[in-house]
């Protein structure tokens, strides 16, 4: 295979992985509307997806008919209207949420916000230069906010690549692993339990699932990168090719 | 790869596809967004990338240290513990960028009897919770269903929600109150509060509303009693002070629980005079904590007939003084009350009536003798007999009640006879000796402030409508448009009653939880669902705000500038400001001031100056007793650069602390010693010189007999029945007597069997807390039920049971009581309702879910005597509180 070729398709990786940090972003940071449901139901994010999937029927092959089953109701009537009760019902209020989405209720025994791991979260944003906008109003480690940050990252990283600094690039990198073992894959599986519970669905449980599933390849994806290499080698891997 | 595709292609539509992400727009607080490195990288953090914005390879590896040391930065501060225990306790926590990593008390200081630590209890530890709960109200909210075109009100409390913006809020409330108040006037506004009459600026400069006057924890002590027979309003500040606990023989509590209610310095207090061996005495229910932790003679009651019980010890008082001649203070009664006998007419009385002739059983040919009493309040007699010896003259006895008992139906002699029972027994006015509330802060501390707040500078606003309506009559006055008023008992006084209607369109829940902690709440529930608007400000989804509108989320007092609170009488508390409000909550003032604008009024008439500025004006007005112990003087120093930092308008001042001092230290405490100068003993210069300084009755005197009393409760015009002059015995409407068919004790029991009280109880203050994590592991909040009783019922302790009245169905866990009188079932006050509206059973042990629109007597709300029955629960075991999530509304 030729450097540039495998280059392309570390492309394709990190190219794809900001999409899906970016459209998982906006999945939980936002109430849904037409054009969100378009945007996540179209044919970018079923490819999305699809490249993920490694055999049929698997997860992610999964997701991506869920995606399209999706795409024929949601311009039924009313059907974004519900999705948007589902969305308020679960991450808005006004009651207690049955599945909050912030990773200190799962990380303090009480299931508060603003504990100590927020400010973990909090630093490691900082690290970064980093900071939600609504700080210090807002909780820093809410499923948007962390999904945020690893969008940004993902960003950084695919600029970095495409400006062949890869130092920089294996930097980022390395930054989203962490964060990922640290945080997100920490406690959106007990999130997703919650989650579970929650009766007629018809989005959001499958998208946290689907999220999971996804956060849990993509740290296998980088760390596919890096195993058990120092960083030189691991420029050397991508600059060479994989 | 599942698919074919080109690499190419796939980039391309990546590329798009972030694209077009990038352009749906979100809100801010769902984004992070990059910063300046040198404004924000925290210096403490040696790992963060500084300069360069592209970090080599080296800083990789010792990155992100995952552990936050908690303390590291971090920096203590007063913080406030403001709800309606009244405590006033201090909180300190630490802060460190906006995340409370500890709290802790009162540390200022060494703790001594003189000089206590002004010590918080575990709500105010799980205060934090309260703050940081995921469950908080995050945005403004408005129920799906509801429009200005169609209220469709039958779906509050079941429809769903969405978040609108601040501006769609605001613009709803102001619309709405435009609207109805041009169609209906403004008396169809509904202030939904305890004793609202002048608490919402915005409809107040809007042209007033509609207000609620409840007798709330004071029950009928709020009845003009030092107009009548002569104690202190709400009988306050006529007990001693602390030190003087220790010169009483005896303490009594009655139907005070200072473990529960008070568990602060109060309860400390208490303990203290314990240890150094007082006695102490309760006449309660329940066993109490308090009993237990001051080893106190428990006095068993049936709730709602202490009268009976007072009746029966004064009548066991003259007995005993026949006897041995040394029980009742006759000089005591002689020289400082009117009315106790025919000797001793007051001028005013126009029946030939009096307190010792109604006690021998004169009129009624029925002395109530302790026999008589024990079969209506079942306390065995030897025990008030007991009582009687204990209330004599010979002792030093501080009578302390805590309002319990009067919140009953027919309490409204309790007043008077307790006032009786301390001037036979001569326990005013002298050392060792006092009757008094023990309430809040002031538990067992009476006497003038040694250090008080300054005012905050915001005026206060009349209310031009008049309509004001007794609690238990509220709802039903929003589904028929009748009610008696009464005059507006919580907030100045009692009036004749006077039938009135009203129209009510719109109810506002500004500071309260009224729906929650008064009575009728399953018909209030109705009366929301028929309103044309709702609107409610929450800091969760309180039940107010469950059956609004519109709901607005509102700041803690941790995420404003600070606040003074008068604590007991020694401790002024300064609590500062914690973290910065959380998501989109405001606080009070900025929520009312954009109404006010929205209603084109300058929002300058209710709020001049801004929260700072009035947190500044009680610092600088507060005053503390003088060196010579003669005169009050500033408390803070204020120096020009102080004024300047806080960007405040003000003087500079001389005091005793200089402004970051006080406010670092929380407040200001006046240290004590024994035999100060700042002892206190209630009613001193009343009995040093009666002539001179008379009470504010009609005599002057404490009227045993009275007039004005009589007239004042036969003007009311609840009860059908006339009200004598002298503390008789009111057999109630509803209360120990209505558990039997007919009303006659002893005979057979009706359908509604067991007297219904509600303890206040540890989880909560009122309604507040209740959604704790912390208070919900430790406090399960069960129904208590004497044990003889479950076991005739065939319940043990765990078992879910059904308690229900002819008002509503609750369940709750049992908890069976050998320390509980039987026939008693004690609901604890404050849970949140939690309707199944499948079956309108209530799941979440709402006590005042049980009962109804009763109004007699003053108008009472009579939360302690009601009757229900209880059977073991057939359906489902209830789950403990604990792993039922806090309020979810079902989708």
């Amino acid at each position: 295979m030729l450097a540039n070729e495998k280059n392309e398709s570390i492309e394709v990786f990190l190219s794809n992985r900001l999409f899906l940090y970016s459209l998982f972003h906006k999945v939980f940071g936002r109430e849904p509307d037409h054009e969100l449901l378009d945007i996540l139901t179209g044919e970018i994010a079923c490819d999305a997806f699809g490249i993920l999937s490694e055999e049929a029927n698997d997860d992610m092959a999964r997701c991506v008919c869920f995606l399209r089953r999706l795409r024929t109701e949601f311009t039924t009537n009313g059907f974004t209207d519900k999705v948007k009760s589902e969305y308020t019902h679960l991450f808005l209020g006004p009651g207690a949420l049955p599945a909050p989405p912030w990773e200190s209720v799962y990380r303090s025994r009480q299931g508060l916000l603003f504990q100590e791991s927020t400010l973990e979260v909090r630093k490691f944003y900082r690290a970064f230069h980093m900071l939600p906008e609504g700080y210090p109003s807002v909780a820093d480690d809410s499923l948007a906010l962390e999904l945020d940050f690893m969008s940004h990252l993902a960003e950084k990283s695919l600029m970095f690549f495409h400006s062949e600094d890869f130092a920089s690039t294996v930097y980022y990198l390395r930054g989203q692993n962490q964060f990922l073992q640290e945080h997100l894959l920490l406690w959106t599986p007990r999130f997703l339990e919650k989650m579970a519970d929650v009766q007629s669905g018809l989005l959001y449980p499958q998208m946290s699932q689907v999220l999971v599933n996804f956060l849990k390849k993509d740290q296998k994806g980088l760390e596919n990168l890096f195993i058990g290499e120092g960083a030189e080698t691991c420029i050397n891997k991508i600059q060479g090719g994989m | 790869m599942a698919k074919p595709i080109s690499r190419r292609d796939f980039l391309k539509g990546s590329a798009a596809g972030i694209a077009a992400l990038a352009g749906l727009s979100l809100l801010g607080t769902q984004k992070v967004t990059e910063t300046p490195a040198t404004s924000t990288a925290p210096s403490t953090s040696p790992t963060s990338p500084t300069t360069s914005t592209e970090p080599g390879i080296e800083a990789i590896n010792t990155e992100y240290t995952p552990v936050v040391d908690p303390e590291e930065g971090g920096k203590w501060v007063a913080a406030a513990c403001w709800h309606n225990c009244g405590g006033r306790c201090m909180n300190k926590v630490m802060v460190k960028d906006g995340v409370v990593v500890r709290q802790k008390t009162d540390d200022t200081h060494e703790d001594s009897f003189a000089y206590p630590q002004q010590r918080g209890c575990v709500r105010g530890k799980a205060q934090q919770q309260q703050c940081f709960g995921a469950d908080r109200l995050k945005y403004p909210m408005k129920r799906k269903s509801w429009s200005p075109e169609a209220a469709n009100g039958e779906l509050r409390g079941i429809d769903e929600w969405e978040r609108i913006s601040w501006d769609e809020a605001i613009s709803y409330v102001a619309d709405q109150f435009k609207i109805i108040k041009e169609k209906y006037g403004n008396q169809a506004f509904l202030l939904g509060n305890y004793g609202s009459r002048y608490s919402f600026p915005p409809l107040l400069a809007f042209g007033g509303h509609t207000s609620v006057t409840d007798s709330t924890s004071y029950g009928t002590y709020l009845m003009n009693l030092n107009t009548t027979i002569g104690v202190g309003i709400f009988d306050d500040g006529n007990g001693n002070d602390r030190y003087d606990m220790l010169n009483a023989d005896t303490i009594l509590l009655h139907a005070a629980n200072p473990a529960w209610s008070s568990p602060g310095t109060p309860a400390y207090l208490f303990q203290q005079a314990k240890e150094a061996g007082v006695k102490f005495i309760t006449i309660d229910p329940m066993y109490s904590a308090s009993a237990q932790a001051l080893d106190a003679v428990w006095i068993p009651v049936r709730s709602g007939t202490d009268t009976a019980l007072f009746l029966g010890v004064a009548y066991e008082m003259l007995r005993l003084d026949e006897e041995d001649g040394n029980t009742v203070d006759w000089d005591f009664l002689n020289k400082y009350t009117v009315g106790f006998d025919a000797e001793h007419k007051p001028a005013d009385l126009r029946s030939d009536v009096n307190f010792r002739d109604y006690l021998e059983g004169t009129y009624d040919n029925t002395p109530k003798t302790a026999a008589w009493a024990s079969n209506i309040c079942g306390t065995p007699v030897e025990k008030i007999t007991y009582l009687a010896r204990e209330l004599g003259k010979t002792k030093n006895v501080w009578m302390i009640h805590n309002y319990a008992a009067a919140r009953n139906h027919g309490a409204e002699n309790l007043p008077q006879i307790f006032m009786t029972i301390a001037c036979m027994g001569g326990h005013m006015g002298k050392p060792g000796n006092c009757a008094t509330n023990g309430f809040e802060a002031n538990a067992g501390n009476s006497g003038p402030r040694l250090v008080s707040s300054g005012g905050s500078g915001l005026p206060f606003l009349d209310n031009p409508i008049d309509g004001i309506i007794p609690g238990p009559q509220v709802w039903e006055a929003c589904l028929t448009g009748k009610y008696r008023y009464c005059g507006d008992y919580y907030n100045t006084q009692c009036e004749a009653g006077e039938d009135r209607t009203c129209d009510i369109h719109c109810i506002v829940h500004d500071d309260s939880a009224y729906l929650q902690t008064g009575p009728n709440q399953a018909r209030g529930i109705e009366a929301h669902r028929k309103m044309d608007f709702v609107v409610s400000k929450a800091q969760f989804l309180t039940t107010q705000a469950k059956y609004s509108d519109i709901i607005l989320p509102i700041t803690t007092q941790w995420e404003r500038p600070g606040n003074l609170y008068n604590s007991n009488r020694e401790f002024l508390y300064c609590a500062s400001q914690v973290i910065e409000p959380l998501f989109e909550a405001k606080s009070d003032q900025e929520i009312n001031i954009l109404i006010m604008e929205a209603l084109g009024i300058d929002p300058a008439v209710a709020y001049p100056i801004s929260e700072k500025q009035a947190f500044f004006n009680q610092i600088a007005g507060s005053t503390v007793i003088n060196d010579a112990h003669m005169d009050y003087e500033p408390l803070v120093t204020i120096t020009q650069e102080d004024i300047e930092g806080w960007g405040v308008e003000g003087e500079p001042q001389k005091g005793h602390i200089s402004l970051q001092e006080f406010v670092d230290n929380g407040g200001w405490q006046v240290e004590r010693k024994k035999d100060d100068d700042f002892g206190f003993i209630g009613y001193t210069a009343y009995i040093n010189d009666p002539e001179a300084n008379p009470l504010g009755s009609p005599s002057g005197k404490f009227e045993i007999t009275c007039q004005s009393k009589a007239d004042l409760l036969n003007s009311f015009g609840f009860s059908q029945k006339t009200y004598e002059p002298y503390p008789e015995y009111i057999v109630p409407e509803l209360g120990y007597e209505t558990t039997f068919v007919d009303g006659v004790i002893g005979g057979e029991k009706g359908e509604y069997p067991y007297l219904l009280f509600n303890p206040h109880y540890l989880r909560r203050s009122h309604s507040v807390f209740n959604n704790c994590p912390w208070l919900r592991e430790t406090w399960p909040n069960p129904v208590f039920l004497n044990a003889s009783d479950a076991k005739e019922k065939g319940i043990s302790d765990g078992d879910t049971v059904r308690i229900y009245t002819k008002y509503g169905q609750v369940l709750r866990k049992a908890c069976c009581l050998e320390s509980m009188v039987p026939g008693q079932v004690g609901l604890p006050h404050g849970a949140w309702v939690n309707v199944d509206e499948a079956t309108g059973i209530d799941h979440g042990g709402s006590d005042n879910y049980l009962l109804g629109n009763d109004i007699y007597g003053m108008g009472v709300s009579g939360y302690n005597n009601n009757n229900c029955n209880f059977e073991k629960y057939n359906g489902p075991e209830l789950d403990d509180d604990v792993n039922v999530d806090k309020r979810i509304i079902e989708l």
